[in-house]
């Protein structure tokens, strides 16, 4: 018996996603001719750009994603763990990253935990230093001029205009193209 | 300093200017989201296609290897489409179904059609995402050419890039100007993206061994175009524009990607 490949779909190259991958998914099942050869096709695009404007594999996307699976493991350990955080916490965290990360040019943040209640994104500027606190009922920023020692603390109300407020005191510029690459 | 200008552009204009719309290797719907825990590819799927899914994956924990929270794709027709969801994002993208035969032209959609099918379907899945940060739509338009000189010399010709000589490479020009839309408090960004796309079509053959996939032979052919992307996308302001407004913004981002997109120029982001 000669055993025959058919291919049930084409190889599918998916550039997005993080990694490129590709799929095989080929049925196996037997024949009793001789197999005539398998041809699978494949399209890759070698356009300049990511054609799905993802730009998934940049630098700045797969620190976020570095950030965004730090947030869900940080939720997955144990209550007693030093790094634990809510699971709430955490859920409104990563929403707020994606939310900055997707739409505004600002670099990846450094991330902490916050007492086990919250999560604190930092980021700095020469001597100034950013901290935003989110935990599941709060948010607020901080500003700390490291040199002078003089802090500034902003409240953002947990209400629909919570991006709106946020937005203006991180003051990111807005992406312009759908992919944060060629923005940031 | 930005310029706005408002948006008004008639049915019949739009339908004037597709008669000269290139053609489409991929059009995207995004939709930027503060919150994806409800969001579900394979509904979306379901709710853009009226089909199931072929592949369904789910990803608690992305990471930089698989950034994806969920992926839903499948074929219909000559169309492959793929609905991606990842924090803060959910992407629809129709493509070309991929074809086996090296000698098959750079598959390629109708733009206007293709707009107009996800257009129908949007208001639904708007209505299942809820509010949104911002919303997107993006076609990479191709204009298929014999050879990569050719492709470059329609580049020049399309930019209007006067330089005295063609024999240039990697060419790119990128131009935004943003625009307020009608009848809500939000403007687009109208990012115009000329360039010359090479497209390579591999087919593996496979010579049968069971339960292995050694002895290909891999036979290729590549394509080449000029290449326009239409990245038209709401500024986004942190704040949240809900399902319902959400469909009058689609319309427009629409209508104006098409009135653009005909005029293969980027005088056309002028109006």
């Amino acid at each position: 018996m000669v055993m025959k490949i058919k291919p049930r779909k084409y190889v599918a190259v998916q550039e997005s996603g993080g990694g490129r991958s590709v799929f095989f998914p080929f049925g196996i099942y037997g024949s009793q001719t001789n197999a005539e050869p398998a041809q699978v096709s494949s399209w890759v695009s070698m356009h300049s750009e990511d054609p799905t404007n993802l730009g998934a594999n940049s630098d700045r996307s797969i620190r976020f994603a570095v950030l965004q699976q730090a947030i869900k493991h940080m939720a997955l350990l144990p209550d007693d763990h030093t790094l634990h955080v809510d699971a709430e916490a955490a859920e409104r965290a990563s929403s707020i990253l994606a939310v900055i990360s997707q739409n505004f040019s600002v670099k990846p943040p450094k991330v902490m935990p916050q007492d086990g209640e919250g999560v604190v994104f930092t980021w700095d500027y020469g001597d100034l230093k950013r901290y935003l606190t989110v935990e599941e009922d709060d948010l607020d920023v901080m500003d700390l001029n490291k040199r002078l020692g003089v802090k500034c603390v902003h409240d953002v109300a947990h209400d629909m205009t919570v991006f709106e407020k946020l937005v203006e005191l991180i003051g990111a510029p807005p992406a312009s193209s759908t992919t944060m690459d060629a923005d940031a | 300093m930005q310029i706005v200008t408002a948006l008004v552009i008639s049915v019949s204009e739009v339908e004037r200017f597709v008669m000269a719309l290139w053609e489409s290797q991929s059009v995207q719907f995004v939709w930027f989201l503060p919150d994806v825990t409800n969001v579900r590819a394979d509904q979306i799927y379901l709710l853009v296609t009226g089909d199931e899914a072929e592949i369904v994956q789910r990803n608690k924990v992305p990471g930089p290897a698989n950034p994806l929270l969920g992926l839903a794709s499948g074929t219909r027709g000559a169309r492959a489409y793929q609905v991606q969801l990842q924090p803060g994002r959910l992407d629809v993208v129709v493509s070309p179904a991929e074809t086996q035969d090296l000698d098959d032209a750079m598959p390629l959609m109708d733009t206007a059609a293709i707009l107009a099918d996800i257009e129908s379907r949007a208001g639904e899945v708007s209505a299942a995402v809820g509010p949104a940060v911002r919303l997107s739509v993006v076609a990479n338009l191709i204009k298929p050419e014999v050879d990569e000189q050719a492709a470059t010399r329609a580049f020049l010709d399309v930019t209007e890039y006067e330089l005295g000589y063609s024999d240039v490479r990697d060419p790119i020009l990128q131009v935004n100007r943003r625009k307020a839309l009608q009848d809500v408090d939000v403007q687009i960004n109208r990012v115009m993206r000329f360039g010359v796309a090479a497209t390579q079509h591999f087919v593996f053959q496979m010579i049968p061994q069971v339960g292995m996939h050694s002895g290909a032979t891999p036979i290729s052919k590549q394509s080449f175009g000029t290449s326009l992307t239409l990245d038209f996308n709401t500024v986004p302001t942190g704040r949240l524009i809900e399902a319902v407004e959400q469909g009058i913004i689609f319309r427009q981002l629409i209508a104006e990607t098409l009135r653009v997109g005909a005029s293969v120029s980027p005088k056309a982001l002028g109006d």
